[in-house]
């Protein structure tokens, strides 16, 4: 075992639909994932990967198996967590820069700190004049970034993603992948990042977990070791993506 | 000039229903009827001269609303946290909104005969032991702080119930997968996730205190107050002095709604904004 790796054994989870039938929705699944890595879980819709994510989370309260993190309590691993959505879930009550103190308020941290790094993150995802705007006044990519640097300001160790970028557009969405490339180099965290889109998934990972629906399992790990920034039009990116095509397509 | 335009369109019916009144008032020629609007007004710019022995227009009102507001601020006091709880935890809803949904159909003036019989005309003060403070405590009679509380109880209660319930989900859980501790989560997402419809609560709780005081006061047993005013101008026909209460009660709860009206909406203007 190695330092501070994330270790996933034998996680289930079975919800009751509404006409009373059990869904199982993951089963006997296996994960570990290394200190400052980046791993990227694709899958169709509904194979589960969002549910994963919602157990690492500490979101989903009854699941079967364990998660283990260098002998910490189970509460310690969710606090060392934190889940950046799909959807919006900025606090449209607080403005921008309220936004990103506010995991700094269960630090204890006091205002003008909590300030002061807030004004740090809110630059580094590049909306420093947005500081005083209220979410609603911002676009959608704009109201992402100001989540990113809200999770970034929690600080966590481990940054779990759910198609933070599915909702955007195809160049907003270009310039967050890089964007959070950059923030995960120079800040050492470990990013578990759950995608549908396989040129997403390539573009970012060290390594993809493909998953498959009912019950919800991986099904294949493929390391991408060429170097960053990759390019849609390389050799190597093309043919990881026709493999993994046709993994998603027979899962 | 959009303004303007707005505000004249806005005066027409008041004005048409002005002239109608005149004509009527006219016709009917009889002031124990049917006032003139002149004589009316020169009531109403004249606030602060005694009328028909019991006091003034404004001395009157001004006790109705220290009346409204003390029994008011009891019940969001005791609704706005009780309905947060209620909102909040199951079991609490469980046990207490059977009990509540009984009094429900119940309205406030139903209960207005029943706490005169039980509270008489004991005052604030005097239930304290006190004869007289000298305050306008003492005319705040028990009976009546009752009766306001039971006409704000319902819509604060359900409205901050409605609120609690309607905080979406993502917020709360993005607040805990940012490190909030239940108690933060509380205080900083579900209360101003709320707020907007507590306040909503408040407004219309108002409105209905006004109203409800209005009616307890014209019952035998009250000496004070606009409702006194009302009834006692009407045992005496003096309908002028009527008529200019009744204009009073109208444009203070105009006042009280707008005035609530702009704090809601400075309050909770994310709520109408929001996607």
């Amino acid at each position: 075992m190695k330092r501070n790796e994330l270790i996933l054994k034998n996680i289930s989870k079975k919800f009751i639909a509404d006409d009373n039938m059990v869904v199982t929705a993951l089963k006997d699944l296996e994960l570990s994932i290394a200190d400052g890595e980046f791993v990227c879980i694709l899958g169709k819709t509904g194979c589960g990967k969002t549910t994963l994510l919602r157990i690492i989370a500490g979101l989903e309260n009854e699941y079967g198996g364990s998660i283990s993190l260098d002998g910490r309590t189970i509460d310690d691993i969710y606090r060392s967590c934190s889940l950046v959505f799909q959807q919006y879930s900025l606090f449209p009550w607080m403005n921008v820069l309220q936004n990103i103190g506010f995991p700094l308020e269960s630090k204890n941290i006091a205002v003008k700190e909590r300030e002061r790094i807030s004004r740090e993150f809110l630059k580094l995802v590049g909306l420093s004049e947005f500081e005083k705007s209220q979410p609603y006044e911002l676009s959608g990519g704009m109201q992402q970034r100001v989540s990113l640097a809200r999770a970034f300001a929690y600080d966590p160790e481990i940054l779990l993603m759910d198609e933070p970028f599915g909702a955007l557009d195809e160049e907003t969405r270009k310039k967050l992948q890089d964007l959070l490339l950059e923030i995960w180099s120079t800040r050492k965290k470990t990013v578990i990042f759950v995608t549908h889109n396989i040129d997403e998934a390539i573009l970012l990972a060290d390594r993809i977990l493909v998953m498959s629906a009912s019950p919800g399992r991986i099904i294949e790990e493929i390391k991408i070791d060429f170097p960053r920034p990759r390019r849609r039009l390389d050799d190597n990116f093309s043919n990881t993506h026709l493999k993994l095509r046709n993994i998603l397509e027979l899962s | 000039m959009i303004f303007t335009k707005r505000t004249a369109l806005g005066l027409i019916l008041p004005l048409t229903f002005l002239i109608f009144w005149e004509f009527w008032a006219i016709r009917a020629d009889n002031p124990a009827i049917v006032p003139r609007v002149g004589s009316v007004i020169m009531i109403l710019i004249k606030p602060f001269d005694t009328l028909i022995g019991t006091g003034s227009l404004a001395w009157n009102t001004a006790v109705s609303l220290f009346r409204v507001l003390s029994g008011f601020m009891i019940a969001v006091i005791v609704c706005v946290p009780l309905g947060l709880l209620m909102g909040s935890k199951k079991t609490i809803h469980h046990i207490v909104n059977p009990f509540v949904e009984l009094f429900r159909p119940l309205c406030p003036i139903a209960w207005i005969p029943f706490a005169m019989a039980v509270f008489k005309t004991t005052t604030v003060p005097q239930a304290f032991g006190v004869r007289y403070s000298d305050t306008m405590l003492d005319s705040v009679q028990i009976g009546m702080l009752f009766i306001i509380f039971y006409g704000g109880f319902f819509p604060i209660l359900l409205n901050t119930i409605h609120g609690v319930s309607g905080v979406r989900e993502i917020w709360k859980e993005a607040a805990r997968t940012l490190g909030a501790s239940p108690s933060i989560i509380f205080r900083r997402i579900v209360f101003p996730a709320s707020l907007p419809a507590i306040l909503t609560g408040i407004r219309v709780g108002l409105g209905i205190c006004w109203m409800v005081i209005i009616a307890a006061e014209m019952l035998p047993g009250s000496d004070s107050g606009i409702g006194y005013l009302i009834i006692y101008a009407y045992e005496l026909a003096e309908m002028d002095i009527l008529v200019a209460s009744m204009v009073v009660i109208g444009l203070v709860g105009l006042l009280l709604n707008s005035t609530l009206q702009k704090l809601s909406f400075r309050l909770s203007k994310w709520e109408a904004l929001e996607r």
